[in-house]
């Protein structure tokens, strides 16, 4: 579906993106994530036909974004992240106006607009100036309009950004739809959570390279290979039986490193699944160590994001 | 076929405005009060005289001068906003996306824009056609007044359209546009000394070689000379325009060389009239082919 290979945008001395290949299939819901100025705007502006790359390739069902602007427009719904809306125009008419600009027949634009306005759930909203609507409707709104071609890949540039909760689960809904449709959505974000709640699969860029790409289980999977395992001993420990344990756990396969916490708390570096973990506790009780509590803590999405996307300077 | 959309929204949304109505309202109310306090005072006598249609055709004259510089004030921050406005309000990206060219949009917001002018220069109409009554002067020539007046709104809307889609910021547009329209007015004027020797040196040598006529010195078919500066300076073509169709401003233009004096009836005042309309929509059309090669920013790199 969508094919990028070695993309590169270099802004006089800013490199923006630096060689990022990438492949997205059909039908699946892509979150693109990293932080700001990481290159996501940029790749999709690449993507949408707004801008060219300094170099590599990117093509959309086969069809090249840089030698066929025209075909590539056809196929890709743009929604930019930040946007203005006209003053002095109706919702419908909004919409009747982008449908012109695609060509459409009045008889064809009547309809779809309907349609459109329904998707996005502002029926109600068919007949209010666009600019008296509210930040969250004005997004739907946007994205109705990068609907109306009917086309295959949707590009959308932070669409849940500014929005309040109430808003973000009405737009997650909406994605759920166009997914069902069997579109292929592009969507970022700087926020990781709020995706892969969501998505299928995740891109993670930062500095306009890759940092990882693949489905969402694949990032846990990668990201709890690393995670720790949080021991708490019984209090009022004297120093020699907290080294034992300590030591116990030093032996175990898989631990690579063991942190003092507060009082008795141990932190646990641990490359191992879930079994090795069952296994570690039976040892300690074996040994004696009085635990207290022994729990692997769930994945930080926020964590994993910042540790990935660390800042180099 | 179907109505280019931008023309058709963009001028519904301009309609909308309460700005729009105000501006029609003045403008047509300014040329009113001005024709009215500078010579249709000759109509509330109750005898028609000779001296009555001259002052309406004075009248005429004035006004027309009048809505020229008017025209000039109003016209290049009509268009200096259309695309860097876009820009900023960032609506532009989600129209490039669309099928919409980049010539398509420019023509769209250019009618547009033109549109308001035209209903502008047809407001005034009615206190235009107020020198109908005395009979001095036909319909048909206030028309081609009029149309004078919409083709110098075409192309100061164009100098506009274009300083848009080069300027990213609306102020920086509009700023530049009217510095751009008083410079083309001041270098188009720069032939005028030249045009004035030449016209001296045909007079005179009219004038030594008398019994051939000015034909055989000018040596054009017509047998009247047409100067450069008339044709290039949309003022002076608009000075043209009005001599031709009211023979008046002789003396003002005697005053500023006497070599005008001169060769007053040896000028083909009607052929650079229209020469300059010609000029002036051939400019106005060049300007907005140039703008549409701006509007999309693809090659240049842009912020992110």
């Amino acid at each position: 579906m969508l094919d990028i290979k070695d993309l590169t945008k270099v802004y006089g001395q800013f490199t923006a993106l630096d060689k990022l290949t990438l492949q997205i299939g059909g039908g699946e819901l892509h979150g693109f994530v990293g932080p700001n100025g990481a290159g996501k705007t940029t790749t999709m502006r690449i993507l949408a036909t707004l801008l060219l790359p300094t170099s590599g390739t990117a093509a959309i069902e086969g069809v090249d974004v840089v030698k066929e602007p025209k075909k590539v427009r056809q196929l890709v719904g743009y929604m930019p992240d930040f946007f203005g809306v006209y003053d002095h125009l109706k919702s419908w008419e909004y919409l009747d106006f982008y449908a012109r600009c695609y060509g459409f027949s009045y008889a064809q634009r009547m309809r779809m607009i309907d349609q459109l306005l329904e998707l996005v759930n502002l029926q109600d909203k068919r007949d209010v100036y666009v600019d008296s609507l509210s930040r969250g409707m004005k997004q739907r709104l946007c994205l109705a309009h990068a609907l109306i071609h009917d086309p295959n890949l949707l590009i959308l540039d932070e669409p849940a950004s500014g929005m309040d909760p109430r808003a973000r689960a009405e737009m997650k809904g909406i994605l759920r739809t166009l997914k069902e449709m069997g579109k292929t959505v592009l969507i970022s974000s700087h926020i990781l959570p709020e995706l892969s709640e969501m998505c299928d699969s995740l891109t993670i860029i930062d500095h306009g390279s890759l940092v990882f790409s693949g489905t969402v289980e694949a990032l846990s999977r990668k990201m709890r290979g690393q995670a720790a395992v949080e021991i708490r001993l019984l209090p009022q420990q004297d120093e020699s039986q907290l080294q034992a344990a300590a030591e116990e756990l030093r032996q175990f396969p898989g631990v690579t490193g063991i942190t003092r916490g507060e009082g008795c708390d141990l932190s646990v570096a641990y490359e191992g699944d879930e079994q090795g973990a069952a296994d570690m506790l039976r040892k300690l009780l074996r040994a004696g160590v009085p635990v207290m509590d022994f729990h692997r803590p769930p994945m930080n999405l926020e964590k994993v994001f910042m540790e990935v996307t660390r800042d180099d300077g | 076929m179907t109505v280019n959309p931008i023309l058709a929204f963009s001028a519904r949304r301009r309609m909308r405005s309460a700005r729009t109505a105000w501006l029609l309202t003045l403008y047509a109310l300014a040329v009113l009060i001005f024709g009215l306090a500078v010579s249709f005072h000759s109509f509330l006598g109750d005898t028609l005289s000779i001296y009555t249609m001259a002052a309406a055709q004075e009248g005429y004259v004035v006004m027309m001068i009048f809505q020229f510089f008017l025209l000039i004030l109003v016209t290049p921050a009509m268009t200096a906003g259309s695309i860097s406005g876009e820009r900023e309000r960032q609506t532009l990206d989600l129209l490039l996306v669309t099928h919409t060219g980049s010539l398509r949009i420019v023509l769209g917001k250019l009618l547009e824009s033109l549109g308001l002018m035209v209903l502008l220069v047809v407001a005034t109409l009615p206190v235009m056609c107020l020198v109908l009554i005395t009979g001095s002067m036909t319909l048909s020539q206030v028309l081609v007044g009029l149309l004078f007046l919409a083709v110098t709104a075409f192309a100061m809307l164009s100098v506009g359209l274009l300083c848009s889609s080069l300027l990213r910021r609306t102020v920086a547009a509009t700023v530049v546009s009217y510095l751009a329209v008083f410079a083309i007015g001041l270098v188009t004027l720069l032939p005028l000394i030249r045009d004035i020797g030449n016209a001296g040196r045909a007079y005179e040598s009219m004038y030594s070689s008398y019994y051939a006529g000015p034909t055989a010195v000018i040596g054009g078919e017509v047998g009247k000379l047409r100067l450069v500066s008339f044709v290039f300076n949309p003022f002076l073509g608009l000075v043209s325009l009005l001599i031709s169709q009211t023979g008046l401003l002789r003396g003002t233009l005697s005053s500023f060389s006497y070599t005008f004096y001169e060769m007053f009836d040896y000028l083909d005042f009607n052929g650079m009239a229209w020469g300059c309309m010609g000029f002036m929509a051939l400019a106005g059309l060049i300007l907005n082919l140039l703008a549409a090669c701006f509007v999309r920013p693809r090659r240049r790199g842009s912020k992110a």
